[in-house]
């Protein structure tokens, strides 16, 4: 890295976290740390709810994303506004009422505590193995870039993380959110029109648009209907539906960002104000992935983007074999710039002439390609079972070190960072909550002072940082990062959603129902997993159907597992 | 009898903080996912 990518970079982050401390200075009970003394007003709940969910994650593999599968990953999100909506109509008002701290206090009073802990349970085995994820993204990058080893990259973070929540707690997070979304955003909107401006000259935006669209890159919407298939209109509107419920509804580290809000009025607000942007946020994330592709029809690019993937591959005993596929590579690079010329140049002829040999030869070449990098990858493998051989989410990051002027590297780097401490702030602090308040709070003689609270709260903050840090580990073999973040997620969202679905919508359905009603449907989705008998969107609304439907069931069959009739007591 | 979920309360006493109702910013919200979805399908079919 350049000298002044390396100045930005470091004065952006001790920036950052040095407004995240001086924000944390007035959190000294635990009603600032853990719902920022429900003081927020609805700007800042709206940046803290996006910033929680936009993870460096976001902003590393979504353009990879587009890169590799065009925008057709942008329907993953259609549900979300409607999510959103449906939460603000329902949840949203009866959790502001009750004052809980945590989405899962709730069911303690419309259920059990047995169904509370449950639901507190599967929250923190997820969430917990997410936070990896998340905190693997970044120490990705610098792993990369600096030849840091990535296991003490990981820990650095941690480290930095730990900072802003172990101190601050859902204030100095709500504060630094919305700055940091805010740097995010538009080192993004930079790093589009630099890509842009790094086009050929002579290709006008409809050229780019044609060409990536004669690539099979501008697939945004796919109507047909396929539940194994992996993006289409129908699993992104309801699979993504239920995702999102659960996600905004009952996942805490969402959850606790909206209840800091100093009314119900605000944490509507926040919530609409996301189901308005996010969608139109993803698809120029996407865009820029896209963008990137066209630019790389015109010049030379790697083999396989991960270079420790290269380097095992030159390294292993096929290394002749790598060099072929290399060579061969680059002669299809070299072949494909002037096909693309060519198809330039006869977008103005007759379509007979059009659709000929440039157009047919582009769509050969492409294949081609494709079947070198399936050859390199199984070449990675064969040299290294344990390598890594996905390169998907460091093709942004080859663009914008190859690519990108001094400075912006450095700015784009922040960016990440940023996100990541974002994220995986408000992922700690929700773990955090949740222990201590589902958990610790509930043990007999558990301490009930403020400042033992406070202490445990932060002993909490260390120990979930240490176990994302220790996953993260694994989770580069996962294949793309924004892919396993949400896949982790759907094992879990659909039962618990099914917990709150039940706890509105089936009066009739007491503790002992909804609790064995959960475990069965859980087991059901981990049997739809190993089985691979859906694609992993459907995962949110087995879950969530099952629960509802078998608590529903067993109530009517058993008596004793009906709740009482007193709905009231948890609406007031 | 209040039921869970039941919003009547807050959309009365709480309006947002816009000129516009509850319902309205729903209805917005809904909208503008339509006219996303119907963007990007004539995108998709545009430049196929």
């Amino acid at each position: 890295m350049r000298a002044l990518d390396v100045a930005v970079l470091v004065a952006t982050l001790a920036g950052l976290v040095g407004y995240g401390l001086w924000r944390s200075r007035a959190t000294r009970d635990m009603a600032g740390y853990l719902v920022a003394g429900r003081q927020l007003p609805w700007p800042l709940i709206a940046l803290s709810v996006m910033a929680t969910q936009a993870s460096a994650v976001t902003f590393l593999a979504t353009p990879g994303q587009g890169y590799v599968g065009g925008l057709s990953f942008v329907q993953f999100y259609f549900g979300l506004p409607i999510a959103m909506v449906v939460l603000c109509a329902t949840i949203v008002p009866l959790f502001q009422r009750m004052r809980v701290s945590t989405a899962y206090e709730f069911l303690e009073r419309r259920f059990d505590g047995r169904t509370r802990t449950l639901a507190a349970g599967l929250f923190l085995l997820q969430r917990g193995l997410a936070a990896g994820v998340t905190l693997f993204a970044p120490a990705l990058v610098l792993s990369v870039i600096l030849h840091w080893d990535l296991r003490a990259t990981c820990a650095l973070l941690g480290l930095l993380v730990l900072g802003v929540t172990t101190l601050g707690g859902s204030r100095a997070i709500g504060h630094t959110h919305a700055l940091q979304f805010t740097i995010i955003m538009g080192t993004m909107a930079l790093a589009f029109l630099l890509a842009l401006h790094a086009l050929p000259a002579r290709l006008g935006a409809g050229d780019a648009f044609a060409l990536a669209g004669h690539l099979g890159k501008l697939n945004a919407v796919d109507t047909h209907f396929d539940p194994r298939g992996r993006y289409n209109l129908w699993a992104g509107l309801v699979g993504g539906l239920f995702l999102q419920m659960s996600y905004f509804g009952t996942d805490q580290s969402q959850v606790g960002r909206y209840l800091a809000a100093k009314s119900t009025a605000a944490s509507r607000m926040g919530l609409l104000f996301n189901g308005l942007f996010k969608v139109p946020m993803q698809f120029f994330v996407l865009l820029l992935g896209v963008v990137v592709f066209v630019v790389y029809q015109f010049a030379p690019t790697p083999l396989f983007f991960d270079p420790s993937g290269a380097e095992v591959a030159r390294a292993g005993p096929h290394a002749g074999r790598w060099q072929a596929l290399e060579a061969e590579h680059a002669r299809l690079s070299r072949e494909r710039a002037g096909l693309v010329g060519d198809w330039l140049a006869s977008r103005a002829a007759p379509a007979a002439v059009r659709h000929g040999r440039a157009a047919d030869g582009l769509l050969r070449l492409r294949a081609a390609d494709q079947a070198v990098h399936d050859s390199a990858v199984a070449v990675i493998r064969a040299s290294s079972p344990a390598a890594n051989t996905n390169d998907t989410n460091y093709i942004f990051l080859h663009f914008v070190l190859s690519r990108l002027p001094a400075g912006v590297v450095g700015l784009v780097l922040a960016a990440i960072f940023a996100a990541a401490m974002n994220s995986s702030s408000s992922e700690i602090h929700a773990l955090t909550s949740t222990t201590i308040v589902d958990v610790v709070r509930r043990i007999p003689g558990a301490p009930t002072d403020d400042a033992r609270l406070l202490g445990w709260s932060r002993a909490a903050s260390v120990f979930w940082v240490v176990f994302a840090v220790a996953f993260a580990q694994f989770a580069g073999r996962s294949g793309s990062l924004v892919e396993t973040v949400n896949q982790l997620g759907s094992l879990f969202y659909g039962t618990i959603l099914g917990i709150f679905l039940c706890a509105f919508f089936v009066h009739r359905a007491g503790g002992p129902a909804v609790f064995f009603a959960a475990l069965l449907a859980e087991a059901a989705v981990l049997a739809c997993w190993k089985l691979d008998l859906v694609f992993w969107l459907w995962f949110n609304v087995v879950g969530c159907l099952l629960t509802v439907g078998l608590a529903a069931l067993l109530s009517q069959l058993v008596p004793a597992w009906r709740a009482a009739p007193v709905p009231e007591r948890i609406a007031d | 009898m209040r039921r869970p979920g039941d919003e009547r309360d807050d959309a009365e006493s709480e309006p947002p903080p816009l000129p516009l109702s509850w319902r309205q910013l729903y209805a917005l919200v809904i909208g503008a996912l339509a006219v996303v979805i119907a963007a990007l399908a004539w995108l998709t079919e545009r430049w196929r």
